[in-house]
């Protein structure tokens, strides 16, 4: 399922506030866990410009879309969620982890690297018809947006895009492997089970066949030269 | 219920009709304060924060501190429109880098608050934001975090106070061990020194 997501570089080459925006965003190394560079924006909240830059980039885009929601995933989405909101008149919607809203909710479940976690959202905060708009920090894999999406379309709301301040790499990637695996015979799947980058996949599947292409080139290679042109026979002129 | 000896400016109203509450939430005799009706009219969510704004605009503050995870939805609309920074108070482990951490002591156990070293310089002007105040517990905490490195705390501004406010916090000053928060809220009672600003936006 293809989302419209609107990552801060995406049709804004060189707007000047860009520079700024990226340069206050620090990377923590292995945070939370080994292997993971973590993008921390709160030292772009430090930056009044930047972080009011920020806003107006995303205010500018949606002002004028007829949004009548902001739904912000917790917790940083709480950050830059209202402030678009109250700039285009629309309300402000948290989607939050499970058992912090009281009342009824609705819930929705999504897969993680290790386990499951779950969204929830107010029942009644959202009417059937709406258009709305899904923010957080960062897209890494997807997975939290999906079901933030899933949530507002179980009311009945038409999802207009995504907005988040980082577009990590790793989801580009992941919609290439995406395209990629699909493509692949069922024998050749299963040269690639567990390989999680495009790139481990395609060096994988050259690894396995290359050898056999050169094995099956030098099979070929004789029998062309001992092929011979049989004598035309029956020609009709 | 802190009365600024003013008349009640008129937005106040519409921003406490739109507060539901909760019965029974997170757990049987609470009556739980729910903010998220307000945040669903774009216009009573606006004068909340235009309230606050008009109040801090013009005080020299360059800090607005948040609290996890309410504060995070009014401190920075407010920051922005005042021209401070947004800092926010989380719970523990959420913050990457290097932290400070303030333990607080709630009804049953204790709680931590962190902040980011760096965040905030000594001698800047800070403001403190959450939804709502009850015991004052985790405000003293976030006071204390900002006054730790020597930022000096102008005022705490939550949109919610509860009304037993008082006698509440007189009893939290004795479950607490001895430690500034104790001198905080007590200031609080005698000296008037931290002030809460409340919109009187609370439901009965």
């Amino acid at each position: 399922m293809q989302r419209e997501m609107f990552a801060c570089e995406n049709g804004l080459q060189g707007d000047p506030r860009l520079k700024a925006i990226s340069e206050a965003i620090r990377v923590i190394p292995h945070f939370p866990k080994q292997g993971i560079m973590f993008q921390d924006i709160t030292t772009l909240l430090l930056d009044h410009k930047a972080f009011k830059d920020t806003i107006d980039i995303f205010v500018d885009r949606y002002k004028h879309m007829n949004i009548s929601v902001v739904a912000g995933v917790e917790a940083r989405g709480f950050i830059f969620g209202p402030p678009i909101a109250l700039a285009i008149g629309a309300k402000f919607v948290p989607l939050r982890k499970p058992r912090k809203l009281p009342g009824q909710v609705i819930s929705e479940n999504y897969v993680l690297e290790y386990g499951t976690d779950c969204l929830e959202m107010h029942v009644g905060a959202v009417q059937p018809g709406e258009r709305a708009l899904v923010i957080d920090d960062l897209v890494a894999t997807g997975g939290t947006l999906s079901a933030a999406i899933k949530l507002l379309e179980r009311a009945r709301a038409e999802v207009v895009e995504c907005a988040c301040v980082i577009g990590v790499p790793e989801i580009k990637d992941q919609i290439l492997l995406g395209w990629l695996l699909s493509s692949l015979s069922r024998i050749a799947l299963t040269q690639v089970v567990g390989l999680s980058t495009s790139r481990a996949v395609w060096d994988a599947l050259q690894k396995h066949y290359a050898s056999k292409s050169r094995a099956r080139i030098m099979q070929l290679r004789p029998q062309t030269v001992m092929l011979q042109q049989h004598p035309v026979a029956n020609v009709a002129t | 219920m802190s009365d600024n000896g003013k008349c009640e400016d008129p937005r106040v109203h519409d921003i406490k009709t739109k507060i539901r509450v909760v019965p029974n939430f997170p757990k049987p005799g609470i009556m739980f304060q729910d903010i998220t009706t307000l945040l669903l009219d774009p216009k009573a969510f606006k004068d909340t924060v235009d309230l606050f704004v008009e109040r801090y605009k013009g005080k020299n503050i360059s800090v607005v501190a948040g609290v996890e995870a309410r504060g995070f939805i009014f401190g920075p609309p407010i920051a922005l429109a005042i021209g401070a920074k947004f800092v926010p108070l989380r719970k523990p482990r959420k913050l990457p880098g290097e932290v400070i951490r303030e333990e607080y002591v709630l009804e049953y156990g204790t709680d931590c608050l962190e902040m980011h070293i760096g965040a905030v310089e000594a001698g800047e002007r800070a403001l403190v934001v959450d939804d709502l105040i009850a015991t004052g517990g985790t405000l003293c905490a976030a006071m204390n975090l900002l006054e730790h490195v020597g930022a000096e705390v102008v005022e705490c501004a939550c949109v919610i106070e509860l009304p037993d406010l008082k006698s509440t916090a007189i009893r939290t000053i004795k479950l607490f061990s001895a430690g500034s928060a104790i001198g905080h809220l007590s200031l609080a009672q005698s000296k008037e020194c931290v002030k809460f600003l409340l919109a009187r936006s609370y439901v009965e």
